[in-house]
């Protein structure tokens, strides 16, 4: 079968639309060539090449789905592209009419010592400031969307970095939290800010530093992508190790044990976004709680729904079939892992809401640490 | 209410339409003092969202000051009362990024002796 279409740029991986012909638009890992089936990354960028700058090519940028190797990624190209000038002051739209975007800013003028730690729990330990960890839980900027969103959602998403302190605390880790963490740089990055992308990754590199860090642990997928993936290569000297949760519980969490819980929850299978090691950590923890009935979704649903700047209607959509595929599963409750996936699908569905869905969302971290037990009284030890 | 003690400090205001800071010598004279300021006119203060205030302070601006009608007087009904809770989550989000929140200031026309400091 011939090619149906072909791209100066062969070296980009073959799944980003019809880059190898017999591909159909639900066949791709591209998010947005699934609901916009002319959306064909490679031929954004045959355009960008030829000095006319496409400007859907934003959906691309810093997305890598499509690109594990990222020296050849097609997300490589775009970083290049857009230093050639492609982007405009503006050139994005802005999440909170520009709340968090100001925060970066704030952040990056380093005015002044964040107040960032005043969420953690009573009773729940981590390294004292001026003490060192090999072990850093990365919360991003889950303290800022607790003022932004907790009072109108009725959900704080620092709740899933607590239970995380909980469930690490509980494994025997104290881990350090950054007083002065700054963002991970996403969004900018996403917008093509390049510098403002190492200027984060750079800060957040000498602080873990400084308190002798190795690991990086995160409940968020787009936070270990971005520290896991984009940092490497970019922030110079990057070399921590960056693992979500659920990896290091299950290396780490022999002990972990759950109390039996007579319910069914739906969950998203793994795929390479949220799960690059292949371990199904998710599954695995679930599978030690008793009782528990979990289901999960259809495949083909993404990990990610873009950075927060992009609340466009294909993310809309996105969210939107995500919530369907779990109501398809008739469980009550969804279990979702990735923080910033789980604000999202929370704030676009809340209560009042004409979107708002039957089934319960809940934090996956929430869950195990509301069942989490001592392991001798349950694991017949 | 007390007077300002800036000098030297740059502020950002957003006033409503209905309620220019030249009507309000208070206003002039004891939120903004001697400082450089800009000033932004709104159809109404209620567009005045988080993101525009935090993006002031994000501009260097010293102080975000937001001239509302009362809730009351509001042609609206809604302006004042979302301009007072932008106003809200922007002093935690400032708080939070360790800046001082009384650098926003929320000026309400109706009540003036009980504007938020």
């Amino acid at each position: 079968m011939p090619d149906k279409k072909r791209h100066s740029l062969h070296d980009l991986p073959g799944q980003c639309g019809f880059v190898s012909g017999g591909l159909e638009p639900n066949d791709s890992v591209c998010p947005v060539t699934r609901y916009r089936p002319e959306f064909v990354p490679s031929r954004l960028i045959d355009e960008a090449m030829s000095g006319w700058f496409p400007t859907l090519i934003r959906h691309c940028i810093g997305c890598e789905l499509c690109s594990p190797d990222m020296e050849h990624s097609f997300a490589n190209c775009a970083d290049k592209l857009l230093l050639q000038g492609g982007v405009r002051e503006d050139y994005m739209p802005r999440a909170f009419s520009g709340a968090l975007d100001a925060i970066v800013s704030i952040q990056l003028r380093n005015e002044g010592s964040q107040n960032r730690l005043g969420w953690i729990g009573e009773g729940l330990k981590i390294k004292a400031p001026d003490h060192e960890g090999k072990v850093a839980l990365f919360v991003g900027n889950t303290p800022y969307l607790d003022s932004l969103l907790g009072d109108e959602i009725g959900y704080y998403p620092t709740d899933e970095s607590n239970a995380a302190i909980e469930l690490l605390n509980s494994v025997g880790v104290e881990p350090v939290v950054l007083p002065d963490e700054v963002d991970c740089g996403r969004d900018r990055l996403h917008a093509g800010d390049r510098a403002a992308f190492i200027a984060l990754g750079t800060r957040n590199r000498d602080l873990l530093r400084e308190r002798g860090v190795k690991t990086i642990v995160t409940t968020c997928d787009d936070v270990r992508y971005t520290l896991g993936t984009r940092y490497p290569g970019r922030i110079p000297d990057w070399d921590f190790e960056v693992v979500r949760l659920a990896d290091f519980l299950v290396s780490r969490g022999g002990k972990l044990a759950f109390m039996p819980t007579r319910e069914t929850v739906a969950i998203q299978p793994p795929d390479i976004y949220s799960d690059p090691g292949g371990n199904d950590a998710v599954r695995e923890l679930l599978k030690r709680i008793p009782e528990l009935i979990v289901k999960t979704m259809a495949p083909g649903m993404p990990s990610t729904f873009g950075s927060w700047n992009q609340f466009d209607s294909y993310s809309k959509l996105l969210e939107t079939d995500y919530l369907r595929a779990a109501e398809a599963t008739s469980a009550p409750t969804l279990l979702v892992s990735g923080t910033t996936m789980l604000v999202r699908l929370l704030e676009g569905r809340r209560p009042g809401s004409w979107e708002e869905t039957s089934i319960k969302i809940k934090g996956f971290y929430r869950f195990l640490s509301e069942r989490h037990t001592v392991a001798e009284e349950f694991a017949g030890a | 209410m007390s007077a300002v003690d800036s000098t030297t400090s740059r502020v950002l205001v957003f006033y409503c339409t209905r309620q220019k800071p030249s009507d309000h010598p208070g206003f002039r004279e004891l939120v903004i003092g001697e400082s450089d300021s800009v000033e932004i006119e709104v159809p109404c203060s209620g567009r005045v969202g988080t993101g525009e205030i935090m993006r002031g302070l994000a501009e260097g601006y010293d102080r975000v000051i937001v001239l509302s009608c009362g809730v009351k007087s509001c042609v609206h009904r809604f302006g004042c009362p979302e301009a007072k809770k932008a106003m809200e989550k922007a002093r935690k989000l400032a708080q939070t990024a360790g800046l001082d929140p009384k650098r926003i200031f929320f000026y309400e026309a109706d009540n003036p002796d009980g504007s938020g400091e």
